[in-house]
């Protein structure tokens, strides 16, 4: 897990929101918090499918569903 | 029949939720009970159109079962470009063809837009492309999807809801209701019917004999009429659907929420997060989503700004056009996708302005593009933009003294006050654990009665003419 959290991470601060230096907490809010927006979240599920090969559908992409590097870990675990 | 006529609150809903709890004891005996008022309330409306409304459910179950996904969708897109863009793209065409000198134009027809149209042919929409995507299978009874469908508290103005979501509870509607969920039923439905008799009304009664190019000459007056719109409209929309939620909740149906007050919003894409919520969630799903995926797929990770800022140019302009069949929607759209791409950029470039600063610049930009949202044509809104930027002056001395004093003030500072102390959302009321139900209920209870006795100058709600 927190292996995946990791590479999650390094993706979201490197190729999104390009700030390579930043962290982001393992609990940190993404999406409520505004770090990461809608574009984002599809940009995410695609690396998630290519790297875990794991789908997350459309309407999953909302804060109810993941909000967390923890939460969005959890899920690709469970669907591995 | 609009919720807030006489006919509706004092006939229609209290005879309905007799005979709904009191007749009929099983869940399908209610919901087949639902959809007869459903279909009843739909004629009331305009039995003309119900040919339609019936014919387009039955195409769409029909297709969700068939698998014709793309006949069902083409259809159902068809009769709504039919009844609500026909004239706009034939007027634009006749213009276009006689600027390149052709001799023929389009016929323009005598349409009236079916009730609900743009709302239930989403919902048919939304299904189809659920079914397609395989989140859940092909309802197999009829009756209940014609009930989605048809389903009253939601047909004129939303909120658009989806099939999974909102069927579901047609398989176990309530017996009964206990006290709480009745109160809080009741609290959205006298709040909305607040937020639409006593502060949108009573903007929109001024407004509607007020506006005029002289009335938006000059900064103060232009900022006024344009602050008004914005309240009126939040106020007309968000009551409408306090006012869906609460009758439907009556029911033992709950439907989404639709605002979660949108001018606290901090930036343009948290605005559409708060803002007419099924509806950008809609298109978020089943528009922007896919289309970002593909761009992403197509244009690789180099060009990721790019295929961000096109698939929200392309999803907003779609969301305007859906307000309406005129080059001010398209454009209030458009504008909107250059809001959200001027907010990622800036999110991007890591700099970040104190909130005294940002705040008032991002509703500054919310409210110019309501000034194109309410422009009826291309000479007011240049009259307005010359008024809101100052090139017509300060506004003529009569014309402020009537606007500060006229009828629309008060409930315009109240409204203002509402939705800055955060309180203008019927469920940041329920909330509160005081006041106890009693008190709640006297309330709420005196506020309803105030505003029935308003009622006789109703006027329709904005969003059932999109």
């Amino acid at each position: 897990m927190e292996d995946t959290i990791s590479r999650i991470a390094t993706y979201i601060t490197d190729r999104i929101l390009k700030q390579p230096g930043r962290s982001i907490k393992p609990d940190e809010a993404l999406i409520s918090s505004g770090l990461v927006d809608s574009f984002s979240l599809v940009d995410l599920s695609l690396f998630i499918e290519d790297n875990f090969n794991v789908r997350i559908d459309d309407t999953e992409l909302n804060k109810e569903t993941f909000d967390s590097l923890e939460e969005l870990a959890r899920l690709i675990q469970s669907r591995q | 029949m609009l919720f807030t006529s006489h006919a509706f609150l004092l006939l229609f809903l209290p005879f309905t939720l007799l005979t709904y709890y009191n007749v009929f004891n099983t869940a399908r005996g209610k919901m087949f009970f639902l959809l007869v008022a459903s279909y009843g309330f739909y004629a009331l409306a305009g039995w003309e159109f119900l040919p339609v409304l019936l014919g387009l459910s039955l195409i769409t179950f029909i297709s969700a079962k068939r698998n014709w996904f793309l006949p069902g969708i083409l259809l159902n897109l068809g009769a709504l470009a039919f009844f609500k863009y026909w004239n706009f793209g034939a007027e634009n065409f006749n213009a276009l063809a006689e600027g390149l000198g052709f001799g023929f134009d389009v016929d323009l027809l005598s349409l009236a837009l079916p009730l609900g149209i743009s709302f239930y042919v989403f919902k048919h929409i939304g299904y189809l492309l659920d079914i397609q995507a395989k989140r859940y299978p092909a309802g197999d009874d009829l009756w209940t999807f014609l009930t989605f469908s048809a389903y009253f508290p939601q047909i004129s103005a939303g909120p658009i809801s989806s099939f999974k979501d909102t069927a579901t509870q047609f398989l176990n509607l309530p017996q009964r209701l206990d006290s709480d969920q009745v109160s809080s039923g009741l609290v959205y439905l006298s709040m909305g019917l607040a937020k639409k008799v006593l502060i949108a009304n009573q903007i929109g009664i001024f407004r509607d004999v007020t506006m005029s190019t002289s009335a938006v000459a000059g900064i103060l007056p232009a900022w006024y009429m344009v602050i008004a719109y914005a309240v009126q409209l939040y106020f007309d929309f968000s009551g409408y659907t306090d006012m869906a939620l609460g009758i439907s909740a009556l029911f033992g149906v709950r439907l989404p929420p639709n605002f979660n007050s949108p001018y606290l919003a901090t930036d343009p894409a948290e605005f559409w997060e708060r803002w007419h919520m099924s509806l950008s969630n809609w298109f978020r799903v089943y528009l922007f989503t896919p289309l970002s995926r593909s761009l992403l797929r197509r244009w690789g990770p180099d060009k990721r700004e790019w295929g961000q800022y096109a698939a929200n140019l392309i999803t907003m302009t779609l969301v305007g056009l859906w307000h309406g069949a005129a080059w001010s929607f398209l454009l209030w759209g458009f504008y909107h996708g250059l809001l959200l791409n001027i907010g990622a950029r800036w999110k991007r470039s890591g700099y970040q302005l104190p909130a005294l600063v940002s705040r008032p610049l991002f509703l500054i930009s919310i409210m110019l593009g309501w000034a194109i949202f309410m422009s009826p044509d291309a000479d007011f809104l240049g009259h307005l933009f010359q008024g809101l930027s100052g090139m017509s002056g300060f506004g003529d001395f009569a014309m402020l003294n009537t606007l500060i004093w006229s009828s629309a003030t008060p409930p315009l500072l109240a409204g203002i006050l509402l939705t800055f102390s955060g309180r203008s959302e019927a469920a940041s009321l329920l909330q509160d654990k005081e006041p106890s139900s009693a008190q709640r209920f006297f309330f709420w209870g005196v506020l309803t009665a105030i505003c029935i006795l308003l009622m006789a100058q109703s006027q329709n709600f904005i969003y059932v003419d999109f």
